[in-house]
């Protein structure tokens, strides 16, 4: 026995040493000329673009080394979320889309030195904005509702606004209106672009630096043609999308039909409105009557009764019916009088709302009324305007929707109407508490959520508390949503990395009333299947799929790219690879690896280890892909070792 | 640690290199090189390369990556293996790491405010520095110490607390801010590059891939020496082994127990700063989360490395070669990766799946738990046969 273990000992030994002396017998030749091949094949190519921005990469931007930063915008996100969370616990409003976008945007050396970082730009400078509108309060109390929130805006940003609008309706006045505006050198323009001749006086307002956002009226800056930052107003295919939705949720199960009754077949927001509730419907596995699923009927409200009852007659099958406002539901209301149906025999839901509708929502035989919500057109334009000047944010997309708001039996006598019950509901005591899964100091860029989340509640005027665990850990996460919920807050804005782990505790605060929406991580409420209200951030996958399509573009042929990910696991940073995978195989561009994503972790100096390996074994890789600042560092140092730089 | 110490036997010069336990790990690392060389012979598997490139020749770059990626884990190491022979444990090594990091950058940058107080406008000379940076971090240690000395509560659970607390302490110094100098403020530090700078940073005649070689590499060898000494050469390292092995001899003996153990606590928060100052000098950029999981791959590399947790018996040499034995994991599993899936095992039908998985940088960790587990055995194994 003893003798074995002595040999088992040598074995050990001797083994030790031949390995010792294999590796410094071999360790002399041929190294460098394979260095200098690899070299060669590479030095000269080497493309990077990242998510987000720290100092570190702003220089490497600057010097060329990096080609970009992916924005997603984190002033909008923590702002935004405050604000949407404050809007709904005051008012009512609730947000028109589940998903919010605020990316993806990009940094790069065009735009670095103007463009938003973790800075406030100019924070105490006095911001003078100037409205322009083809309408007024005094004609219309929903110019009053819009011109409330415009007021309301300039007072919690702190800015100055002035709103002018013609005598009479009369849209050449309301051109001159804009160039006079132009001529005073505002911070900013808000204004409603009702119609095409205003777009010499945009053009000239944006050729003076002035920026420009157009609301209640336009079709957006791509459609409209002119350059201005976005267009607020309501989605109408949206409102007939979630529309549909909804009705065919209340309609239940068993089998069912829907038509969408059109008062003015043509209209391409009308129309639009009808396309987004067939789709919904048929989403729902739910058929629609006729070919298109459009009754087609007119503003005579007569003609239109009988066309209606006609209709009836002849598709009896038919359940399901939207209107698309007072000149729709008119008519509408009058059949079912005539027909004597029964509220169970149907389900209806309108856009819009007057006095019969709302007394129809209330007895439960109209489901909802499809508000554009006003207030939040003219508020949220100021805002747009003051962010863009605080922080050079800009809106991602060119129609940036208000509505559809719905109005329900539940919530159809809480809601503001006037603007005397906007002003009483101004100072109401606002608790709002976030759940986020980062902290800023391990992570600059947590820092602008923490700072733009502050600056929010400070001038909204609404007490904040931000909770994170000590490490990333989303149960940890989840923990926090349950002790939050205890607190019994007006609103949570909680980040939804891991619907599967947050579900149940994020379904309880629903389950309380309590408001809640996603930011910076998650996918929506659909995708994430948790009811939260919107998603305030970027979809990641659109942010990974958008970088990879930047680098793509500029990728000579024979390349070959790799997503570097800190957080493997991490649903959202997962998200943002697949995109960057997509992204570069619908290129036809080749990725390392087996699926394209290579692992490393918080830790720089391992992580500089894990980038030099994968590069000593893939050498024909050329485009790299990192997911922050945790991964860029240790890539900056591989570059440096490599001599890449 | 029950029954005689084993370097009470035996004498033989076998006995010198396996019963100072770094002589099992050694061996062990050569078993992991030489598995990985009989492996890279051309025609074993197809296309598989790791030290050796396709003509056999070893790629010096692969060696510096891994020495390069050991340092931190590597020096925290030290402390560790000390305070565990002391028969004590320090897991809140990580947010000291962090600690240090911040400290030593934020005086030798300036700009900053500390603590929301005291505004540092202009940067303390590097040395200073570096002296408030250790010194901060000893006394967290001494903290350490004192806590398990007085309470005399285990110091796992002790530290564990202090892992959290320190965690916060670092939240509040940072203000929840990761710090980062830039190019411009960092480049006239010369300090920066005497501990973690390029060998080529100093010296134009060394290029390729020696070049990358990083100082720190230097300090970490220098360091384990010392405390190789310190522990084996002198009546200070004596008393750990005895306060470790058997605390009612080692207190009959006369020994102040106490004193050895806070200065244990003491040494392990001064090594975790010193690998703070490295990790803001080689990166110029510390966040909060620097350092995490660092406690738990010191003591991994410590296992690994022949150290006993019960105290009493281990070597920093072998802690020091369970690290490099770790990043030597570390940079396999990437490098075998793309190879292995080419080759015949990425062929085999499901248990394929499994072990081309197993190599992906992802799963280093589950490498590092294999390491682990099979490392304790061998060790116990080997020991309980001298």
């Amino acid at each position: 026995m003893r003798v074995y273990f002595k040999l088992t000992r040598w074995a050990v030994l001797a083994v030790g040493m031949l390995g010792g002396m294999a590796v410094l017998l071999a360790s002399p030749s041929g190294e460098d000329g394979d260095a200098a091949a690899d070299m060669e094949m590479t030095a000269s190519g080497i493309l990077h673009g990242t998510f987000d921005f720290s100092e570190e990469i702003g220089e490497n931007i600057r010097a060329g080394v990096t080609l970009f930063g992916v924005n997603q915008q984190q002033a909008l996100q923590g702002y935004n979320s405050i604000l949407a969370l404050t809007l709904q616990a005051r008012y009512g409003i609730s947000p028109a889309s589940k998903v919010t976008s605020t990316g993806p945007a990009f940094l790069t050396a065009d735009n670095l030195d103007t463009a938003p970082t973790r800075f406030i730009v100019e924070p105490d400078k006095p911001l003078k904005f100037i409205a322009v509108q083809h309408a007024r309060c005094a004609w219309d109390s929903f110019w009053c509702t819009v011109e409330e929130g415009i007021a309301q805006a300039a007072a919690d940003t702190g800015a100055e606004v002035t709103v002018l609008g013609p005598d009479s309706f009369d849209l050449n006045r309301v051109a001159e209106l804009i160039d006079q505006a132009v001529a005073a050198q505002p911070d900013g323009i808000l204004l409603t672009y009702t119609d095409s001749r205003f777009k010499a006086p945009v053009e000239r307002a944006l050729e003076a630096g002035i920026p420009v956002v157009a609301y209640n009226a336009g079709q957006g800056p791509e459609v409209d043609g002119v350059g201005y930052l976005t267009y607020l107003g309501q989605d109408e295919y949206l409102g007939g999308y979630e529309g549909g939705r909804r009705l065919a949720a209340a309609a239940g199960s068993g089998s069912h039909l829907g038509v969408c009754i059109n008062q003015q077949v043509g209209h391409v927001g009308l129309d639009a409105r009808c396309q987004g509730f067939v789709d919904a419907l048929g989403e729902a596995g739910i058929g629609v009557a006729g070919s298109s699923g459009v009754l087609a009927v007119s503003d005579d409200a007569a003609a239109s009764q009988q066309t209606i009852s006609d209709f009836h007659a002849a598709n009896p099958d038919v359940d399901i019916f939207l209107t698309l406002g007072p000149n729709g539901a008119t008519p509408f209301y009058a059949f079912v009088e005539q027909e004597g149906l029964m509220d169970d025999d149907f389900v209806h839901g309108t856009f819009d709302l007057n006095a019969s509708i709302a007394q129809n929502i209330r007895a439960g035989r109209t489901e909802f009324g499809i508000d554009q919500q006003p207030f939040l057109q003219g508020y949220g334009a100021v805002t747009i305007l003051y962010l863009n000047h605080r922080f050079r944010a800009v809106p991602p997309t060119s129609v940036t929707p208000t509505g559809p708001g719905f109005v329900t039996r539940a919530n159809i006598d809480i809601l503001p109407t006037s603007v005397d019950q906007y002003r009483e509901l101004r100072n109401r005591d606002v608790d709002i508490i976030a759940v986020q899964h980062a902290r800023c100091d391990w992570d600059s860029w947590w820092c602008t959520m923490r700072d733009t989340m502050t600056l929010a509640a400070s001038n909204l005027g609404v007490n904040l508390q931000i909770l994170a665990p000590d490490a990333f850990d989303v149960n940890e996460v989840a923990r926090l949503v349950d002790q939050a919920r205890a607190d019994q807050p007006d609103g949570m804005a909680i980040t939804i990395t891991n619907p599967d782990i947050l579900r149940d505790s994020v379904n309880r605060v629903l389950a309380d009333g309590t408001p809640v929406v996603g930011f910076n991580a998650g996918d929506g409420p659909d995708s994430d299947r948790i009811p939260y209200g919107t998603y305030i951030g970027q979809r990641e996958y659109d942010g990974g799929y958008a970088g990879g399509k930047f680098l793509a573009r500029v990728a000579p042929p024979g390349s070959k790219g790799i997503c570097i990910n800190q957080q493997v696991g991490h649903i959202g940073l997962d998200a943002r690879c697949n995109g960057f995978v997509d992204a570069m195989q619908e290129a036809g561009i080749a990725v390392a690896g087996s699926n394209g994503v290579l692992g490393v972790s918080d830790d720089a100096a391992a992580s500089a280890q894990v980038i030099s390996d994968f590069y000593a074994s893939n050498p024909d890789t050329n485009i790299f892909f990192t997911l922050g600042p945790n991964a860029a560092t240790p890539f900056y140092d591989f570059l440096e070792s490599e001599g890449l730089n | 640690m029950t029954g005689p110490l084993p370097t009470a036997r035996r004498s033989s010069f076998l006995h010198l290199v396996l019963a100072t336990p770094a002589g099992i790990p050694v061996a062990i690392l050569a078993l992991l090189l030489t598995l990985f060389c009989v492996l890279s012979v051309p025609g074993v598997v197809r296309g598989f390369y790791f030290l050796f490139d396709s003509r056999g020749a070893l790629t010096l770059r692969t060696l510096v990556s891994i020495l390069n990626g050991s340092v931190l884990t590597g020096i925290i190491v030290l402390g560790v293996v000390m305070l565990m022979i002391n028969g004590e444990f320090d897991l809140s090594v990580g947010p000291i790491l962090a600690f240090g990091g911040y400290l030593f950058g934020t005086l030798s940058i300036g700009g900053t405010t500390l603590l929301g107080l005291i505004h540092v406008a202009a940067p303390l000379p590097p040395l200073v520095a570096l002296l408030f940076a250790l010194l901060g971090c000893t006394l967290l240690g001494v903290v350490n110490g004192l806590i398990v000395t007085t309470t005399r509560i285990p110091s796992f659970i002790a530290t564990l607390g202090t892992l959290f607390i320190f965690l916060w302490l670092v939240s509040v110094y940072s203000g929840n801010q990761s710090f980062e100098a830039g190019r411009d403020a960092s480049e006239g530090i010369v300090l920066y590059r005497v501990f973690s700078g390029r060998l080529r940073d100093f010296n134009d005649h060394i290029s390729g891939p020696l070049g990358n070689l990083r100082v720190s590499v230097f300090w970490m060898i220098a360091l384990a020496l010392l405390m190789q000494f310190v522990l084996t050469r002198t009546r200070y390292g004596n008393r750990v082994f005895a306060v470790g092995g058997n605390l009612q001899a080692a207190r009959a003996q006369g020994i102040n127990v106490r004193r050895v153990k806070i200065s244990g606590f003491a040494l392990t928060g001064l090594f975790a700063g010193i690998a703070g100052v490295v990790l803001f000098s080689q990166f110029t950029r510390v966040q909060g989360n620097s350092g995490q999981q660092q406690e738990l791959m010191a003591i991994a590399a410590a296992v690994v490395g022949g150290t006993l947790l019960t105290g009493g018996y281990g070597s920093v040499l072998g802690g020091l070669v369970g690290v490099l034995t770790i990043s030597t994991l570390r940079s396999g599993v990437v490098l075998l990766s793309t190879p292995l899936q080419n080759s015949f095992i990425g062929d085999i039908p499901v248990l394929g799946i499994y072990l081309v998985r197993l190599t992906s940088s992802d799963n280093f960790l589950t490498i590092v738990g294999l390491t682990i587990v099979g490392a304790a055995v061998l060790n116990s194994f080997i020991r309980r046969r001298l």
